[in-house]
């Protein structure tokens, strides 16, 4: 997901994560076009997303496509974070000739991913709390963002595991597309949920921004969200479709933990008043 | 007898809670943390998740339509350390008002807001004195890592196995141990428990830290319904111990049942759960 810096509210954005895509024993391209494609196809699929919505009351749908096309162009051109993406991905697609660089930045892109995905819970906080959308909303949109933290550790995990197979395979090309194979057909099950997620809760939050503005510029600005410009059947309809799939990817979650959950040991502020709230509501 | 005729252990939610002591702490990571048969029945999972969704439901309630426009009615929108008392006296006029108004029309009760203010002054105690946090800014702080405190409270919850058990009313309202334990939500997890260990003819033994309701009352609860009772640190020996049993249904109806009540409630189990236990009387 991305947050439009130029914008003072999230501005979610559906991104395929280039960071985990398949590994591939491909040549490294030497495409330096490939950060251009990544942004045109990122525009693209953004804008099916958007044709996807009911039609919007205050604009047509033409002007809306026109002015998301020049913002996401934007946004992505200033995401550091995609452009990284973008590069992490070309080393994944060459794994064989680029297994060291790939190691070098995935640790500390997925970690700077972990954080991003905090500041979403913490945009989407401020929206909610700047609207009357039911809590169900900010339950489900927040929650699908740290599902995503919970799949980026095993991720971790895992790719550690398989990096210590490809390092000891690395003069054994057979050997070594076999680790491949095998960490891209679990990966596959991960990445399917997670772009579903993007997608629905890029149209979640696109259907709540385009039917509370008046005007193209206050898209994305801060104003306060009513539930009363959106067709209550549509807004239930969207939240289920992102606890749908955050659901899914929370069961594929829980099977790959190599041990349950343990209670938490970090006692902070915010677990010491959730326990005190709970035994308050139950006292 | 071979350690098979044990089911397993089933929790109460306190254990699978953070905990707050130390001591307490360790020694639940340290038994949840061993390679053994740990479950949660489904009233106690079903219970803790919509208790965790109704306080995520009074956070927001209390953040959105309380806080927030308590601090907008007094013209603050944003806050620096130096605040601190201005903002304190805005939470307390905001509970007087609350106290005054019925909690059912307001939906919220003063001494949960008093809880949620209790973050805001930790955060705002955490500012520097001459830079400025925007109303907004400090709430959606406030929101976000209460839900993030919250989903990590949820996690072993959802993790851990949990087994659909559904007690007879003639259990749930058994009298010999509603005398004892009062709480109606106990007497369903502990029923729960014994229902399970029948029915597998598996020994369950179940572990709480609740020393007022259900440790308190262990041995009664043994006497009366047969279920093993225990802290965390005692679940191991506990296990060594049941191990030398024959399994729940053999075990009992070879054994000397002196207790009526328990006599009276194996009558229940054998009726409800179609089973013989006890040998029939000619």
């Amino acid at each position: 997901m991305s947050i439009c810096e130029t914008k003072k509210i999230a501005m979610p954005l559906s991104l395929e994560r280039d960071s985990i895509l398949p590994l591939e024993c491909n040549t490294l391209q030497k495409d330096f076009d490939a950060y251009k494609k990544a942004i045109t196809k990122t525009i693209e699929k953004n804008i099916e997303l958007l044709k996807e919505l009911p039609p919007p009351k205050n604009f047509t749908v033409d002007e809306l496509v026109e002015y998301f096309q020049k913002e996401i162009k934007k946004d992505l051109e200033n995401n550091k974070l995609f452009e990284k993406s973008v590069e992490i991905g070309r080393y994944a697609h060459s794994i064989f000739e680029s297994m060291t660089k790939y190691f070098a930045n995935i640790y500390d892109f997925n970690k700077e991913e972990r954080e991003k995905n905090s500041y979403d819970v913490f945009s989407i906080s401020r929206l909610f709390l700047n609207s009357n959308l039911p809590d169900e909303f900010f339950k489900t949109v927040s929650n699908s963002y740290l599902i995503e933290n919970d799949f980026l550790n095993i991720f971790d995990r895992k790719i550690k595991r398989d990096s210590i197979k490809l390092i000891g395979n690395k003069n054994n090309r057979v050997k070594f597309t076999r680790v491949c194979d095998k960490h891209n057909l679990w990966v596959k099950d991960f990445t399917d949920k997670l772009k579903l997620i993007g997608k629905n809760r890029t149209k979640l939050i696109w259907y709540v921004e385009i039917n509370n503005s008046n005007k193209l510029e206050e898209l994305f600005n801060p104003k306060f969200l009513k539930e009363e410009n959106l067709d209550k059947a549509v807004l239930l309809k969207l939240i289920d479709n992102v606890a749908e799939t955050t659901n899914q990817l929370e069961e594929l979650v829980l099977n790959n933990l190599e041990k349950k959950y343990l209670p938490t040991t970090t006692i902070d502020e915010g677990i010491k008043t959730i326990t005190n709230l709970m035994d308050t509501i139950t006292g | 007898m071979s350690a098979g005729s044990i089911a397993g252990f089933f929790l109460d939610s306190c254990i699978l809670m953070p905990q707050s002591l130390k001591a307490t702490r360790d020694v639940c990571q340290n038994f949840l943390s061993k390679d053994l048969n740990h479950f949660v029945s489904s009233s106690i999972k079903t219970e803790a998740l919509q208790l965790l969704n109704n306080t995520g439901e009074v956070l927001n309630t209390s953040i959105r339509y309380y806080m927030k426009p308590a601090l907008e009615r007094q013209g603050i929108t944003s806050v620096t350390k130096n605040d601190a008392i201005t903002i304190a006296d805005v939470f307390s006029q905001e509970k007087r008002r609350l106290d005054k108004e019925c909690s059912i029309r307001t939906g919220i009760r003063s001494e949960l807001f008093g809880d949620i203010e209790n973050y805001v002054a930790s955060l705002i105690h955490e500012l520097e004195p001459d830079k400025p946090l925007s109303v907004d800014d400090l709430l959606a702080n406030t929101l976000s890592a209460l839900s993030t405190a919250k989903y990590e409270i949820e996690k072993p919850f959802k993790s851990i196995k949990s087994i659909f058990v559904e007690p007879e009313d003639e259990m749930l309202n058994f009298a010999p141990l509603c005398k004892l334990v009062k709480n109606k939500s106990d007497i369903l997890h502990l029923m729960s428990a014994v229902r399970y260990q029948f029915q597998q003819n598996a020994w369950v033994i179940f572990v709480t830290n609740d020393d007022r309701d259900i440790l308190s009352n262990s041995s009664a609860i043994w006497n009366f319904c047969g279920l093993r009772c225990t802290k965390p640190v005692w679940a191991s020996d506990y296990y060594s111990h049941i191990t030398r049993f024959k399994r729940p249904r053999q075990y009992f109806s070879e054994v000397l049942i002196p207790a009526t009540e328990l006599r009276e409630f194996i009558k229940i189990i054998e009726d409800k759960l179609n089973l013989q236990i006890r040998p029939k009387v000619v």
